[in-house]
């Protein structure tokens, strides 16, 4: 049943199909998306009507391709943004975490842990929620009390990038971690005893070592970010992020612009798979 | 030259588990001294103490007089060579040595001087811009050497520096490390389980055993004089007898074999010569020796180490030392010879 | 230890800070606001709960999602098994390493592209009903969407890919040697599958319910864009209850309920498997 055993022909060629099909499931979604992103029709499906860009391009009232329309670039712009200011916030905190927790023992370790990895487990809508009730409450106590208005603590831009960041850093810290664990605290040791504080020693030696993980966190933290729905729609203010604006177009105002949008992420999603997996083939 | 590291009733305990007890040591500057070991016997503790990564259960560590008690490594005018050598991968050997140094804030030149000038001392001029991973086990040995060296500790910490070395390349850095040391006169404190590699480079040599330092000395005392069973084992190629019990003055080991060791003033339990303590065949008189016949029943030739075997009374099993010269050649396994061993050179203790 | 000190409270600091402001009290506060009442006084209350248990919507959509949530996590796994044993074990790995990419391009492009690309498929003038009028199989559309097939669709969609990665983690470290003594003591296909491979699995056959479990009850998009009139998803009406009738603290207690529903699930789980929630972290 496995490679390096000889298999029936039913055994070999029904699993091929299955997989085959599996494929397929997989696929048509995102081909179906990438190929109508051409038709020339004001359908977001089919028939086909013939080829044509002016889902990207055009600029008129009938038509309004993807780089033309401006709420939809904005949008674009937002989660860009957000998910950069995400990832960046998210590797540095999840790093910092991957760090204190190896290196470090204190009381009540146990219980920071856990609601260090508890992200994991609670389902982004109650983090969203949550996070808004809080920020909410401390935004009118803020308000009422000292008549400080701020606008981090309502709906909007920053919140958005919190929201996403209260589980951002944790992916973050464990793929940190993983390769934490790989290190050899010796070499720690070793700037000590060369005069290099700890915290020296950390970003002489321990960081530069960790930097592919780094690297990775921040992409996929990015990525995370960029997708993200059921924790932004609670905490986003006016200005949307690309999620959010496609899930109110789809379900109000659908025409094949969203084929567009969609066959531009699946084309920067398929080359930036490709070149992980190749970066991943080098790092080994 | 004064007292640059005194080791003060060290004691170190994990739990119930002893790694150092009342440990005295004091080294004067400028010297290199060896604490020597099987493993396990606490000697890298020890030096973990010193270094600052360990904190000492009891007692105190004084380096140019000065307390080290809470003060951590990064603050000690210590430095230390790992057994790993733990060389920092992501950096080239340049990067490597002058990293300690510009953690002291020295300004750019001074530091690359220092640090070229440390490179071309140990011979590895040119390597600079090498990546560490491309080096071989004694050039990496070297970068380690260089890159705390290069730092002018008060005192050099080094935890069995040449272990991952082949025979022949120890060999040559054993004689390297001394007279490096002598040349910068940097106090080095050296710890191993080889114990030729004490002796030939140590001033002084530390034996430790499961804790405790049997004794401090000079390599010449450790060989010739040790003071307990422990040393005399341990300490170069030895015989060693279980003793059963005495008569008068003599001492009958456990397989029969009477030995006259005049004036012991304790019940020894065992008893150690050394192969070249006896003499075969002696010329002229001998004074002050026991002599016996044995019958010589194997010769293990190895060159200028060559040894028989004899065994007086066809019971215990003697080792001796041959000298390889003419008087010695025509002797064929199956030969009786005369046997002498001065009562000095007859170790007993107590264990 | 000065240095030491100022190394941790350096790393310290950021990490309390994150936790506490941003998961520990956001969550008590959820907890606090759902005994609140909707109408802004400052007591606590037990009327939202009370209105979860009497309004039966509120509840059967409660008990509806959990149990479609659980066929689901099932679902995913029958589906998500062949492949992750597949991609392992009877292909080769370069081979592999190139389906691994066509699994991480949905996984990335994320929900929102990936359900309404369904829609593009499924809809009534979708890639599917559209072909099939083309080809005069049919000749009114089929209703393919809006209901609870579709949305099963679009659930079973996003958890396949969470499920197969955990369970071929575990598969690589199964030793092939083993299936092979197996096989070469007489033991059929079925028997090395139940008595070795799904055994060796487990973990990783836990691990990927337990997130796969915790995405579908916790998601919106695909019961709400897929899904009918009468696909009724909990998380629906956490978000009508934030969003479009602004009774946050009553969206607050369903939250909490949610929470509560899906915690209880993951420990029983993790309990069955002799976990702890540290190996779950990938």
């Amino acid at each position: 049943m496995i490679r390096s055993l000889p298999n029936s022909p039913l055994y070999k060629y029904g699993f091929r199909v299955y997989v085959t099909l599996f494929f397929i499931f997989l696929l048509i979604p995102l081909l179906a998306v990438s190929v109508l992103a051409f038709n020339d029709t004001t359908s977001i499906s089919l028939p086909w009507k013939g080829f044509t860009l002016d889902w990207f391009f055009a600029d008129s009232t009938e038509r309004l391709g993807l780089f033309a329309d401006e709420d939809l670039l904005n949008s674009i712009w937002v989660s860009l943004q957000t998910s950069f200011l995400m990832a960046t916030l998210s590797t540095i905190v999840g790093t910092i975490a991957a760090l204190l927790f190896e290196s470090f023992n204190f009381r009540f370790k146990k219980i920071f842990y856990f609601f260090a990895i508890a992200p994991l487990v609670i389902p982004g809508v109650i983090l969203g929620i949550s996070i808004l009730l809080a920020s909410t409450y401390v935004g009118g106590w803020l308000d009422t009390n000292l008549g400080i208005d701020l606008e981090i603590f309502g709906p909007g831009f920053w919140l958005v990038v919190l929201g996403q960041f209260s589980f951002g850093a944790t992916y973050a810290m464990l793929l940190v971690a993983a390769r934490l664990k790989k290190f050899d605290p010796e070499l720690e040791d070793a700037a000590l005893s060369l005069k290099a504080s700890r915290l020296e020693s950390i970003w002489y030696i321990t960081i530069p070592f960790l930097k592919p993980a780094i690297i990775g966190a921040f992409v996929i933290a990015f990525l995370m970010s960029f997708s993200n729905f059921n924790t932004t729609i609670f905490l986003v203010g006016s200005d949307p992020t690309l999620p959010v604006d496609l899930y109110s177009r789809i379900k109000f105002s659908s025409t094949p612009v969203l084929n567009a949008v969609s066959f531009m992420i699946v084309l920067l999603i398929t080359i930036v798979a490709t070149i992980s997996i190749f970066t991943k083939k080098q790092n080994k | 030259m004064g007292c640059i590291l005194e080791l003060k009733d060290i004691s170190k305990y994990f739990g119930d588990y002893v790694a150092s007890k009342d440990v005295n040591i004091s080294v004067e500057e400028g010297e290199f001294i060896s604490i020597l070991g099987p493993s396990g016997c606490g000697k890298t503790t020890l030096l973990r103490m010193i270094a600052g990564f360990m904190e000492e259960s009891e007692g105190d560590i004084e380096i140019m007089g000065k307390s080290m008690k809470g003060i951590s490594p990064e603050k000690r005018p210590v430095n230390i060579v790992f057994q790993s050598l733990a060389l920092f991968p992501m950096m080239n050997v340049y990067e490597n040595v002058v990293f300690g140094l510009k953690r002291k804030k020295m300004s750019k030149e001074e530091s690359e001087k220092l640090a070229l000038d440390m490179l071309n001392r140990v011979g590895l001029e040119g390597f600079e811009k090498k990546q560490i991973n491309a080096l071989s086990g004694g050039q990496k040995q070297r970068v380690a050497i260089a890159r705390s060296l290069v730092m002018k500790p008060s005192i050099l910490l080094l935890d069995e520096p040449l272990s991952a070395l082949d025979r022949k390349l120890r060999e040559h850095m054993k004689v390297e490390l001394k007279e490096l040391q002598k040349e910068i006169g940097t106090t080095f404190i050296y710890i191993t389980h080889d114990q030729s590699e004490a002796l030939v480079m140590s001033d002084r040599v530390a034996v430790m055993n499961k804790g405790l330092i049997e004794q401090l000395d000079t390599p010449y005392n450790l060989y010739n004089h040790p003071k307990t069973a422990f040393v005399a084992g341990f300490v170069g190629d030895n015989n060693r007898f279980e003793i059963a019990n005495t008569e008068g003055e003599k001492v009958i080991t456990k397989k029969g074999w009477k030995v006259t060791k005049p004036a012991l003033d304790f019940e020894p339990t065992v008893m150690y010569i050394r192969p070249e303590a006896f003499l075969v065949n002696p010329e002229g008189e001998v004074f002050d020796s026991v002599l016996f016949d044995a019958k010589i029943n194997t010769i293990l030739f190895d060159g200028a180490n060559t040894k028989i075997l004899v065994k007086p009374d066809d019971r215990d099993e003697i080792l001796i030392a041959l000298p390889q010269n003419a008087r010695f050649q025509s002797l064929k396994e199956g030969d009786i010879v005369k046997v002498a061993v001065a009562y000095d050179n007859i170790k007993c203790y107590e264990e | 230890m000065d240095g030491n000190k100022k190394a941790f409270y350096f790393l310290f600091v950021p990490v309390a800070l994150w936790l506490f402001l941003l998961i520990i009290l956001p969550h008590i506060d959820l907890f606090l606001s759902s005994f609140k009442p909707n109408s802004g006084e400052d007591t606590y209350t037990l009327e939202n709960y009370k209105a979860f248990f009497s309004d039966s919507i509120y509840w059967r959509t409660f008990i509806n999602t959990t149990l479609y949530a659980i066929g689901v996590t099932l679902l995913a796994f029958a589906v998500s098994f062949p492949i992750a044993f597949y991609l392992t074990k009877v292909i080769s790995p370069k081979i592999a390493g190139f389906l691994m990419l066509l699994l991480l391009i949905p996984l990335w492009v994320g929900e929102l592209v990936t359900i309404y690309g369904w829609v593009v498929v499924l809809g009534e003038n979708g890639v599917i009903n559209e072909s099939l009028k083309y080809l005069g199989l049919i000749e009114t559309s089929l209703p393919l969407i809006y209901n609870n097939v579709s949305m099963t669709i679009g659930l079973l969609y996003m958890s396949m890919l969470f499920m197969i990665i955990p369970i071929m983690t575990t598969l690589e470290s199964l030793d092939d040697a083993q299936i092979e003594a197996a096989s070469d003591l007489g033991a059929s296909k079925w028997t090395v599958f139940r008595r070795i491979v799904i055994p060796h699995s487990m973990p990783g056959i836990i691990n990927g319910s337990i997130i796969v479990f915790m995405l579908v009850i916790g998601d919106y998009v695909a019961p709400n864009i897929l899904g009918g009139k009468s696909s009724l998803w909990f998380t629906e009406q956490i978000y009508n209850q934030f969003l479009s009738t602004f009774n946050w603290n009553q969206g607050a207690a369903f939250g909490f309920l949610l929470l509560i529903i899906s915690s209880v699930t993951i420990w029983i789980a993790l309990r069955l498997s002799g976990q702890k929630l540290d190996k779950v972290g990938e």
